[in-house]
């Protein structure tokens, strides 16, 4: 071990080549399948828990039911809560729940930036069943059930539009726009809605405040169901669509993503591959007389190729552990901006996909260490040793 | 002990550089090899200690035919080899070069200290090779290959590039040890020429 150190020690500018190379092929592979996994399972996860098979949005603003349902972006979406009751008389129905989205005008409790409000018929909203943790049946106005990123907790009490709103639930985490979202009753929307401050936000009828943003709906036949809404209700102002169909559109660009960074990574590899071949083998041939030396007291070609094997197979680990370090700090300080890049707040790695792709690229850099060091020693190592000490006097 | 030569040859580029040449030394035995540059001293030591496959013929030690997986531990154990170049681990100390080839069959014992104080280059023990001047770099690697302690000693011009003073000091210990070891020395030294020797 001693001449192992020894060694990286006094061939500081090869080593840290190597560690370079191998780093920053561990760190954009590391990245790369961290986010394209994550995105994956961040859709497979709002597949099954969005749960409905239409939803009803007004018209022209589905760009904006995307960002407030997938990228928790807070806004505020109106339609006539009229449309509840139309919805309901198509046929094959067998859930159906409306939702106020009120984007807060500021974000007291939970991050630096406004969240969603989200006002919803807790006995009826068969989308919250599956993430309430709790036995919640109803919601009283003062009432708000918040999202997994809140740092709240049940009894906490929250601040929006001037109320104040006691938490009785907090959801399980869902990787989607709801884990910044906080839910509140119809009542509680009234309120806000009745406030002279904040009234010229939403739509007033001869019925009082009638407004609501989403109707989602569970159907036994959801393509007879929409297509029975969508021809009544072809020219009014409301928007049908699966939900479902909504996130094939997110798989397709993830889909498409992978395979760029597949090949990628590939060529990545490569690269990395050539160039580790490439140094080692330089390095090698240079320590032709380091070879000849060992050779002359007494060392075998084989234990000096393992010499040689574990110096770089240390710094190979030691380079790939750093990409891995390095980019859970990176991710860890720049998670939001990363998800703004991406375009998706689904970036959220889960401990074992780290610890497989840590394993995985683990095991590549070794691979890739050990096949260009057998490469690089196998040029020296059917020279005899009188040779090696000759060529390097 | 006895080592060995039986009928090498070995030729470079068609030339013929050792003809069929057998000899033997007991391990209280000195031998010299002598003869002009390039007349094939280095190769016949090189040959002797299995840094160099000769074309035909063999090494026997006590009568055994040295197998060729063999020679890693024998250049350790048996026949201690001081090349004419740069042979010492350029990442290691001087005291490290020395102590890890004497600690690789577990020779431990060796008392290197003293040894280095008789060479005189106890003071640069903790210095790296390309630190010291080409003398003690000669001296160190005559230390490395005395602290092997091994039956058999080849030198390949151990005092060549050495001022008087260091090279008195290398005659002094080889005496000493010309009737405990069997010592093979290729040479143009006057001083080392003595007993028994081989003209090339």
């Amino acid at each position: 071990m001693k001449i192992i150190f020894a060694n990286i020690k006094y061939q500081k500018f090869r080593y840290t080549m190597i560690f370079m190379i191998i780093f920053t092929m561990t760190l954009c592979i590391f990245s790369s399948n961290m986010l394209i996994t994550s995105m994956t399972q961040g859709i497979a996860t709002a597949k099954n828990r969005l749960g409905a098979d239409i939803t009803i949005i007004p018209k022209g603003d589905d760009s904006v039911t995307e960002e407030t349902l997938f990228d928790g972006q807070p806004s505020t979406l109106k339609m006539d809560s009229d449309w509840l009751g139309k919805i309901k008389k198509m046929p094959y129905i067998t859930d159906i729940t409306s939702r106020l989205y009120i984007a807060s005008l500021s974000g007291q409790s939970c991050c630096d930036s406004s969240v969603q409000l989200i006002a919803t018929n807790i006995a009826e909203d068969f989308l919250l069943k599956s993430w309430i943790t709790d036995d919640i049946s109803e919601l009283a106005s003062k009432e708000i059930i918040v999202g997994s990123s809140f740092n709240a907790k049940i009894g906490d009490t929250l601040k929006y539009y001037n109320i104040d709103f006691t938490v009785k639930g907090v959801l399980e985490k869902t990787n989607t726009g709801y884990d910044k979202s906080a839910f509140i009753s119809y009542e509680a929307a009234d309120e806000i809605m009745q406030n002279p401050k904040y009234n010229q936000y939403f739509k007033r009828n001869e019925n009082g405040y009638n407004t609501i943003s989403m109707i989602f709906i569970n159907s036994s036949n959801p393509e007879a169901t929409r297509d029975v809404i969508r021809s009544k209700y072809y020219y009014d102002d409301i928007e049908i669509y699966s939900t479902n169909a909504k996130l094939s559109d997110y798989t397709m660009s993830v889909d498409s993503s992978k395979i760029f960074t597949y090949a990628l990574n590939i060529l990545i590899l490569i690269i990395s591959a050539l160039s580790l071949i490439t140094i080692n083998t330089l390095a090698t041939s240079n320590r032709k007389n380091e070879v000849g030396s060992m050779l002359n007291v007494g060392f075998s070609k084989f234990y000096i190729a393992m010499i040689f094997m574990f110096e770089s197979l240390l710094i190979s680990i030691m380079a790939s552990l750093s990409a891995v370090i390095t980019f859970e700090i990176l991710f860890t300080l720049f998670n939001t901006w990363i998800g703004e890049i991406f375009v998706s707040p689904m970036i959220n790695p889960s401990i074992n996909d780290i610890m497989a792709t840590t394993k995985l690229l683990l095991i590549l850099s070794t691979l890739l260490t050990v096949m260009s060091m057998v490469i690089a020693f196998a040029h020296i190592y059917k020279k005899s040793p009188s040779e090696l000490i000759k060529e390097a006097s | 002990m006895k080592l060995e030569v039986e009928n090498i040859n070995k030729a470079f580029r068609s030339s013929n550089i050792i003809s069929d040449m057998s000899f033997s030394i007991n391990d209280n035995e000195y031998l010299c090899i002598v003869g002009d540059s390039g007349c094939g001293k280095t190769t016949l030591l090189n040959i002797i200690t299995g840094m160099l496959k000769p074309d035909s013929g063999i090494i026997k030690i006590d009568d055994i035919r040295v197998a060729k997986r063999r020679w890693s531990k024998i250049r350790n154990t048996t026949i201690g080899y001081l090349p004419c170049g740069n042979s010492l681990i350029e990442s290691l100390t001087i005291y490290d070069n020395i102590k890890c080839a004497a600690k690789l069959y577990n020779k431990s014992d060796y008392d290197i200290s003293a040894l280095l104080k008789e060479l005189k280059i106890d003071g640069i023990t903790k210095a790296h090779p390309s630190e010291i001047s080409s003398g003690e770099y000669k001296r160190a690697c005559f230390a490395r290959v005395l602290s092997l302690d091994t039956n058999f000693l080849v030198l390949d011009e151990p005092t060549s590039n050495l001022d008087s003073n260091s090279a008195g000091l290398i005659i002094n210990i080889l005496n000493k040890l010309s009737s405990k070891k069997g010592i093979i020395i290729a040479t143009h030294d006057n001083r080392l020429i003595q007993g028994k020797s081989i003209h090339l």
